[in-house]
């Protein structure tokens, strides 16, 4: 039988079938739907990640007193705490080294603060603020920055301004916050920088490193603090970098390089970070849409199972007047891979439409015809997969069949 | 009965034998048979007769477990699944008691099928689809789908099909087991026309009416053919 003759067999009879042949192919729309929306939705999240990384301050390197095991295994979490301190000493060494240009020692904790009546519970930043400007692109959008010599003042990011104590007490600049008591004036508030990741500038409280040391005098040692930032120049190569403050700050805190006790971050780590969380996502995202394409197959492996069964007699027929097992084998896997196909091209136009959608509603998404050429071909291997037990049984049917009369 | 022209197919001491537990069945025991080019012949004979199984073996489609079928020359116990199917599509003309025509293939399609499965010129196929049925007088009917024709016609139609590649063989199974007496009368009319034209055709059935009708009847009782 000629293949275009087994194509022809093959259509017809679906188109014959059209009840059976809709309910069959709703579940690889669905799951091809989802498939091509999670994907690029998966891809929008990638891309927008890639650009807030990059809009990240690539020259600047921390130090933070958490073990290295337990940061670069992924076991560490806010709540276990610093694992050692960082000193005076430890900065003092730093500074030592050539290619650093500006270092900025900050302190990071938590503090009661209260405005209008509102209390709550919320990170401090302690920086230097000559240095801090430096490392961080941090730009105003009312008042001015911090200075070295402010006292008993603050700044606030943008959304924290904002949203902090209600939407309906938005910080004012010249206002007063209290933290843990003590009244700090509102000197500027920052502009929104929508970033994500790093040092989150929008949701923080900022008040000198001499203020902070006030602050938390109870918690913190005179000569201690949380994170060391360093400033190196454009261009730098960072390997070289982060290895000498390795050494540095071995030698300060006596450990050997298995057992440190204190972190080194740099921008490639950040990215690393990053990429392997997004990895996790895009496999989560990949296995729901499994999930649901493996239903969709499953429903098409039932379909064509039925169909054998209805049509062992005209399997019959078809072997006795000539058809090879190979012959009907091809029928219907073709059938099958065309249920899935069909389901692919509607479920990505389905797909689609929901990006689209999701564009209209504000997503960063685009329409991707990579994905959508994917979701189409996948669909079609998933057919052909799902039909491949139906078929092979076909094919073994004898031609006796044909003689069996009852049904 | 004497018969002068040669035999195009030939059953050789052909058994099947089926394993019912430990016992082993005979449907068919043994048996020798000619079928000469011009024969009319019906296969007689009552349920669990042997009757099916030795229609499974003239239509090559179940392998004897003992003996040789020729057909045309051809040693077919020999030949390969596929080899087999190409003989049995291009060498013998099936007719159904349930006439399955396939549901979705019009009247046309149907006729034509075993010459596409052939792989047959597709403009000569049709063109002789179309004076096969226009013989039959289904020539009106070309795109009317199965289940839009009475079951004479359908008949009709089985039999156009059967026609299409030039078997050497028609074999007809109870083919007016589904049909009422008068259409059935015009189909078994219509074998005995074609048996003139000098076709070879096989009726094999239950009704000793049916085999009055033929020049030959071929009686089959416990696995074995009696004398004819």
């Amino acid at each position: 039988m000629k293949t275009a003759d087994v194509i022809s067999y093959a259509v017809n009879n679906l188109r014959h079938r059209q009840t059976r042949f809709w309910l069959t192919i709703l579940g690889v729309v669905i799951g091809i739907a989802s498939v091509v929306a999670l994907l690029t939705l998966g891809q929008a999240f990638n891309a927008e990640v890639g650009k807030q990384l990059s809009s990240l301050n690539g020259n600047t390197i921390y130090v933070v007193p958490i073990a290295e095991s337990a940061l670069q295994s992924g076991s560490f979490s806010p709540t276990m705490g610093y694992s050692s301190k960082l000193t005076e000493n430890d900065a003092q060494r730093l500074k030592k080294i050539p290619e650093i240009t500006d270092i900025s020692r900050v302190i990071e904790r938590r503090a009661t603060v209260s405005y209008k009546d509102v209390n709550l519970t919320t990170t401090i930043d302690g920086i230097e603020p000559a240095v801090f400007q430096k490392v961080s692109s941090i730009e105003v959008a009312e008042g001015r920055f911090l200075l070295d010599s402010d006292h008993h003042a603050l700044g606030i990011g943008g959304t924290a301004a904002e949203k902090m104590f209600g939407a309906d007490k938005p910080v004012a600049v010249n206002s007063y916050i209290a933290i843990n008591g003590v009244n700090y004036r509102v000197i500027g508030i920052l502009k929104k920088t929508g970033g994500t990741f790093g040092s989150d500038l929008d949701n923080g409280i900022f008040v000198t490193y001499s203020d902070a040391k006030e602050i938390f005098a109870n918690s913190i040692g005179k000569n201690e603090m949380d994170t060391i930032a360093l400033a190196v120049p454009e261009g730098t190569e960072m390997a070289g970098v982060v290895e000498s403050i390795k050494l540095e700050m071995d030698a300060s805190h006596k450990v050997k390089p298995d057992e440190r006790d204190y972190s080194v971050i740099d921008p490639a780590f950040i990215a690393q970070s990053v990429g392997t969380v997004l990895g996790l996502v895009t496999i989560f995202l990949g296995a729901i849409a499994g999930i649901s394409l493996i239903v969709g197959g499953l429903a098409i492996s039932t379909s064509m199972f039925t169909s054998v069964i209805e049509r062992t007699q005209e399997i019959g027929v078809l072997k006795a007047v000539g058809a090879t097992s190979g012959d009907i084998m091809k029928i219907f896997l073709f059938e099958a891979g065309a249920l899935g196909l069909a389901g692919g091209v509607m479920g990505t136009a389905l797909g689609l439409v929901l990006v689209y959608i999701g564009g209209v509603f504000g997503l960063p998404v685009q329409v991707d015809f990579g994905i959508a050429a994917f979701g189409v071909a996948f669909a079609f291997v998933v057919g052909l997969l799902s039909g491949f037990f139906p078929a092979q049984r076909a094919a073994a049917l004898s031609p006796v069949e044909a003689f069996r009369y009852d049904k | 009965m004497a018969q002068h022209s040669k035999a195009i197919m030939s059953l050789k001491g052909v058994s099947k034998v089926y394993r019912m537990g430990e016992e082993k069945v005979y449907a068919l025991n043994g048996i020798d048979l000619d079928i000469h080019e011009g024969d009319l012949a019906s296969v007689l004979g009552p349920s669990g007769s042997g009757k099916s199984t030795l229609l499974n073996m003239l239509g090559l489609l179940d392998p004897p477990s003992a003996g040789s079928i020729f057909l045309d020359g051809i040693e077919t116990t020999k030949l390969s699944e596929k080899g087999l199917a190409a003989v049995r599509g291009k060498k013998i003309g099936f007719i159904f008691q349930m006439f399955n025509l396939i549901p979705s293939l019009n009247v046309l399609q149907n006729v034509m099928l075993p010459a596409v499965i052939y792989e047959s010129d597709p403009v000569k196929t049709r063109q002789k689809a179309e004076i096969v049925l226009g013989r039959i007088g289904m020539g009106e009917r070309l795109l009317h789908f199965p289940n839009q024709l009475s079951g004479g016609q359908r008949q009709r139609v089985a039999i156009a099909r059967a026609l299409i590649n030039d078997p050497e063989i028609i074999l007809a199974d109870e083919p007016t087991g589904n049909l009422d007496s008068k259409t059935g009368a015009e189909v078994l009319d219509m074998f005995k026309r074609l048996n003139d034209e000098g076709k070879t055709i096989i009726i094999v059935t239950h009704d000793a009416h049916v085999a009055k009708i033929t020049k030959r009847t071929i009686r089959v009782v416990d696995g074995k053919i009696l004398k004819e």
